[in-house]
């Protein structure tokens, strides 16, 4: 049986460098796979696909031990996203498998995942716009994040009023 | 004093004997012998200095007699040089007269030491001989000031600025006599102490010693004590200075304190701040996954509801089962299970349904994930948004207290180390009382010293006057003593009107010369300078030999002016008056106006004759022309010089109106 989110991890080129600067300058994140992760949803929400950078300008990773202790939210959020994505054309039902049948086969899972990335460094091209531009100071940084979260907050309550 | 007549033989190029008699009368007081360069007109002014004084300043070092008469000298054979002086002086007419004889030998024309002879008409008309010494001729005319009598004008220079006439300026003014009582009276008093018998008595020499040395070790206690005073003086200054320092301080001290204060409060919020800051970026990321992916589980359950994933599966059977009925090759119904046939598609697609294809279990696990992912972000806003509040609140606090303690820092700043300036007092108050003390201590050992000087000085007193003939002494020695203050009063009191009088008298003489913005003042040596007034700073000036010159006049024609007049004064407490007067003195002018420009030879010319009682000028054709305009109608005599070769001048007398 394959397991999914067992392994080291490596960003590389500017996503490597996008995520260096969300965890080490800016310091609005603790550990790269909080990155990851919240890249993911932000990926998809946005509908931002981005291909894997393999320049070797930069590195950084995410080690195989840090992904099993967060193995269950990461499988959550592949779930949800192999659920949702509209991208590749597939039919709901098509969708469904996917999210939940597919992984043991090696060769969905790795398409599956290739997915998965993509939205998560498209994700991290998101965070990496909403951060760098217009802050400087540490001060800047943690204004941005209440920023985020509450523009997020009145964005959810939006969708909520209209529904 | 009154210049008769000059008469010279043989003397420099004036061969044989000739004569120059002066003008006395009292308005046409002015004589004129016109020359030109080197016709002898310094010869004539120096034959007054060498008459009088054996002095003249030749180039030709001494050798006065005529070179014509030293030529045709043989050899052995002798010529005279003689010039005589009659003059008045003091109402007695005297008659001086210096020789000196020349001598040819076999090698050149020797002289010896020139001799004089000062001879006085007696109130009978007899002529009587003195012999003269060193003063006889110096109460006539001090040598001194002959310069300012005797008066060269190419020289004038450095007579009235540099030489120190102090003595013979007094005495012409007439203090001499008060001057020398006085000197004669402090000599008197020394020889009186000295005459006092102390050597057979041992007791008061003990005394005089114990006396003298106690004397010495007290001027050490006062500069001690003087010097203490001085270090105390030094102190108090600055103890209270440094005292008015530290009030100021007080305030700042405050400010101080506050500033600590808020320092504190700034520190502790900032880490507040940096705790809630942590906090809520922590919060961020523990729990982004939960609220972040909000939406996405609205959509997911929505999904969910539209696709029926209702589980299909028949219960309690599974995948396995499937495989072995497929396997066994017939149906639980009894209907053959072939490979592609129908029957087997349909227990494929079935065995989709059961577990462990069956995903029912994962979608109800998944979605109780959802649910328990929405209901843990229900706080996440929240939670960040109170902590920004803080955080915010935590700044602004910060932000102000951070600008007060800037103001303060203003307003404190430089002020605040005072803790230096209270080290420095307390060091000051110790320096100070230990100065204190010791000036105590000096003061005691000196009020001590002094009543040794007392008690020494008593007891030298009453050994000392055991002899009656001390006593006697001591008697005299305490009239001198008196007489001698008597007069020194006086004198001191007279001196300074004297001077003042000069100064005035010059300055006076000095406007009528010289039409500027100039004052002359008089040291108390009796020297002239020259100031100029400028905005009411006396500032020496450089002076051109012109200006000189006319200050030089100005200065004589004021000693002549003041000589003039009969002084009188109080000696004492006005019982007895003394006459102070003194001569008037006559003015001798070789060139004077050689260094004056036409301007001031007009007001020179006007005012000497009216200051001077007698005056005598040798001047070039050329000069004269300028001056006979203003001075004319003063002269009473009038001569000639006329060279008629470089050895040879005769004098002849001319009518005045040429």
């Amino acid at each position: 049986m394959i397991e999914m989110f067992e392994r080291d991890f490596e960003f590389r080129g500017k996503h490597a460098t996008y995520t260096k600067f969300l965890k080490d300058t800016a310091k609005v994140f603790n550990r790269n796979i909080d990155i990851y992760m919240e890249a993911s949803i932000i990926g998809l929400l946005h509908g931002r696909l981005a291909e894997r950078d393999t320049t070797d300008t930069d590195r950084t990773n995410i080690l195989a031990g840090v992904f099993i202790e967060e193995k269950e939210k990461c499988k959550f959020l592949f779930r949800v996203i192999m659920l949702l994505d509209t991208s590749t054309g597939l039919t709901p039902e098509q969708c469904l498998d996917r999210a939940f049948r597919e992984d043991n086969n090696e060769v969905a899972l790795k398409k599956n995942m290739a997915l998965f990335n993509s939205y998560v460094y498209g994700g991290i091209e998101v965070l990496y716009e909403k951060f760098f531009t217009n802050c400087t100071t540490s001060d800047d940084y943690l204004n941005m994040i209440y920023t985020f979260v509450n523009n997020f907050k009145n964005d959810i309550n939006g969708i909520t009023d209209e529904s | 004093m009154l210049l008769r007549s000059l008469k010279l033989n043989n003397f420099r190029q004036y061969k044989d004997e000739q004569l120059i008699t002066f003008s006395n009368d009292k308005t046409k007081n002015v004589t004129v012998i016109l020359g030109d360069n080197t016709s002898g007109k310094t010869t004539l002014v120096q034959a007054f200095n060498w008459t009088l004084f054996d002095s003249a300043a030749f180039t030709t070092k001494d050798f006065l007699l005529n070179m014509e008469v030293a030529q045709d000298l043989r050899l052995n054979e002798t010529a005279n040089v003689v010039t005589e002086i009659c003059l008045t002086h003091d109402n007695i007419d005297y008659i001086i007269t210096r020789t000196q004889v020349y001598l040819r030998t076999s090698k050149e024309v020797t002289f010896n030491q020139s001799r004089v002879k000062v001879s006085y008409k007696q109130t009978d008309g007899q002529l009587k001989e003195i012999i003269p010494t060193d003063s006889t001729i110096r109460k006539i005319l001090p040598p001194e000031l002959s310069g300012y009598f005797f008066f060269d004008g190419e020289r004038i220079g450095s007579i009235s600025s540099k030489n120190d006439v102090t003595e013979s300026v007094k005495g012409l003014l007439g203090l001499s006599e008060l001057f020398n009582a006085m000197k004669h009276l402090k000599s008197a008093i020394k020889l009186f102490e000295m005459n006092m018998d102390i050597k057979g008595n041992r007791n008061a020499e003990l005394a005089f010693e114990r006396m003298n040395s106690e004397i010495a070790r007290r001027e050490i206690l006062l500069e001690k004590l003087s010097n203490a005073k001085n270090e105390i003086i030094h102190y108090e200054l600055r103890k209270e200075h440094l005292q008015e320092v530290l009030r100021d301080n007080q305030s700042t001290k405050l400010y101080q304190k506050k500033k600590e204060e808020l320092e504190e409060n700034i520190k502790r919020e900032t880490k507040a701040l940096e705790d809630t800051c942590k906090r809520l970026i922590s919060e961020f990321n523990t729990n982004a996954i939960g609220f972040f992916s909000q939406p996405l589980i609205k959509r997911a359950s929505e999904f969910l509801k539209s696709i029926d994933v209702a589980d299909k599966g028949v219960p309690n059977m599974n995948a396995s089962s499937i495989n072995f009925l497929i396997q066994r090759g017939h149906c639980i119904c009894g209907a053959k299970i072939e490979d592609g046939s129908e029957v087997h598609a349909h227990l494929m697609k079935e065995s989709d349904y059961l577990p462990p294809q069956s995903i029912g279990t994962s979608i109800r696990l998944f979605r109780e994930q959802m649910k328990m992912y929405q209901k843990g972000s229900e706080n996440y806003h929240g939670n960040i948004e109170r902590k920004f509040i803080d955080i915010c609140a935590y700044r602004d606090r910060i932000q102000n207290w951070e600008d007060d303690v800037e103001e303060i820092s203003i307003k404190i700043k430089g002020k605040d180390n005072f803790a230096k300036y209270e080290n420095e007092l307390s060091d000051v108050k110790v320096r100070l009382r230990r100065f204190y003390d010791e000036s105590e201590s000096i003061s005691r050992d000196e009020g001590a010293c002094a009543n040794e000087i007392e008690k020494a000085h008593k007891s030298y007193n009453s050994f000392v006057s055991a002899t009656s003939k001390n006593i006697e002494i001591m008697n005299y020695i305490m009239y001198a003593q008196k007489t001698y203050e008597w007069i020194n009063v006086t004198y001191i009191a007279k001196e300074k009107e004297i001077k003042e009088k000069l100064e005035n008298k010059v300055n006076e003489i000095f406007s009528k010369m010289y039409h500027g913005n100039r004052k002359v003042v008089i040291d108390d040596k009796y020297r002239v300078t020259l100031l100029t007034s400028y905005a009411d700073e006396d500032i020496q000036t450089d002076e051109s030999r012109g200006l000189e010159t006319v200050k030089n006049f100005a200065f004589i024609a004021g000693l002549v002016d003041l000589a003039r007049k009969k002084i009188i004064g109080n000696i004492g407490d006005g019982d007895s008056i003394v006459n102070l007067s003194s001569e008037p003195y006559p003015l001798v002018m070789d060139a004077p106006f050689s260094n004056a420009d036409e301007k001031h030879v007009g007001n020179i010319s006007k005012i000497l004759p009216e200051i001077a009682e007698q005056v005598i000028m040798v001047v070039m054709a050329k000069d004269w022309a300028y001056a006979k305009n203003v001075m004319g109608e003063r002269v009473g005599k009038q001569y000639m010089l006329n060279k008629e070769s470089e050895t040879r001048t005769y004098i002849a007398e001319v009518a005045i109106n040429d």
